[in-house]
């Protein structure tokens, strides 16, 4: 399964869809759809809800997240926003603003 | 076979498709779909699958899928035999391999021209017919 | 029997149409207007300021004017090109000078 990763000198400002992996180490501001797994990558900054099945955040996010799967909230992540998701698990030093819903 | 310097590459692969502004200093090849402007210091590429509606500014530019939209580039476009091309370009050359499309402007830098042309009119002028 | 081929050697001022029913090499300088049934070659030393019409056209000089060659265009690495073409298919080779309008049919995918 190919993964696109957003290069960290890439800045970004629109709609990302699709079906394949994403991996964001650069800057996204819109809104993100991916049927796959998301990563956003330490010094990664997202400002755009993430809708996705699973999300790993090692960098910032500010917006809301829904993920059919699961939400890792990585060590030294920022999370401005709420959460629904499956399932989660978050490291410790993670920094989250906002409720996190789990609807099993 | 050369080593070239491992560059960043962004690969926007075939299941992902982007609308909006891409701004970036690293090389870019889009095998997906794009809508909206692309903006890179580095080289563009447009691969066999992607399809691209923008206007795009970068060094070099590889058309080898489809590009609707104007090409400012700082080097050399090159629409490659599966490349489909509808737009103005603005660069340094413009190479177009045979199987290609391509409808527009085309503005080129007349540096090497200026070369060129000089060598042909000198020989015109002496009317004799020398073969390099 | 083949068509024959004309060539052009040296310095040709027309006014009017030069047309050629075969193909015609120009070798020299020429001004005017072409239309050539068949293959029509610039070579490297061909210098033309002529609006030109050709089935296929091969530039590897000077080439200024309205360009309309359906066949195809090819525009060599030496050739120093200006004007708008009219082609269904065009080469232009790596070093090649080319400015102008080019006006071809192009497929593009669903989507675009």
């Amino acid at each position: 399964m190919p993964v696109t990763t957003i290069g960290r000198s890439l800045i970004l400002n629109g709609e990302l869809q699709g079906k394949d992996g994403l991996s964001v180490q650069g800057i996204v501001k819109g809104k993100i759809e991916i049927d796959n797994i998301v990563t956003v990558e330490k010094g990664a900054v997202i400002k755009a809800d993430i809708k996705a099945k699973d999300v790993q955040i090692a960098g910032e996010v500010k917006g809301n997240i829904s993920a059919s799967g699961y939400v890792h909230y990585m060590k030294d992540c920022t999370v401005i926003g709420n959460t629904t998701t499956a399932r989660i698990l978050i490291a410790d030093g993670a920094s989250i603003k906002g409720s996190v819903h789990i609807d099993i | 076979m050369s080593k070239k310097v491992q560059e960043n590459i962004t690969i926007f692969h075939k299941d992902i498709s982007f609308t909006g502004k891409v701004a970036g200093d690293e090389a870019i090849a889009v095998a997906g779909h794009m809508e909206g402007t692309i903006q890179t210091s580095q080289d563009l590429t447009i691969e066999k699958t992607g399809t691209v509606k923008a206007d795009v500014k970068a060094a070099n530019v590889t058309v080898s899928g489809a590009l609707v939209g104007n090409v400012d580039s700082k080097g050399v476009v090159s629409i490659t035999k599966t490349g489909r091309m509808v737009g103005d370009v603005k660069a340094d050359q413009i190479i177009i391999q045979s199987g290609a499309q391509y409808k527009g402007s085309v503005i080129t830098k007349a540096s090497s021209a200026g070369k060129k042309s000089q060598q042909i009119s000198r020989k015109s002028a002496s009317g004799s017919k020398t073969k390099r | 029997m083949a068509d024959p081929i004309s060539n052009i050697e040296g310095d040709i001022r027309v006014n009017g149409t030069l047309s050629c029913d075969g193909d015609l090499i120009i070798d020299g300088q020429l001004e005017g207007q072409l239309s050539v049934k068949g293959k029509l070659t610039i070579t490297e030393l061909g210098n033309v300021s002529a609006d030109t019409k050709a089935a296929n056209l091969m530039v590897a000089g000077k080439l200024n004017g309205k360009i309309k060659a359906e066949k195809g265009v090819l525009i060599k690495s030496s050739a120093s090109v200006v004007g708008p073409v009219e082609t269904n298919s065009i080469v232009i080779e790596e070093g090649a000078d080319y400015s102008g309008t080019i006006n071809m049919n192009v497929e593009l995918p669903k989507g675009l």
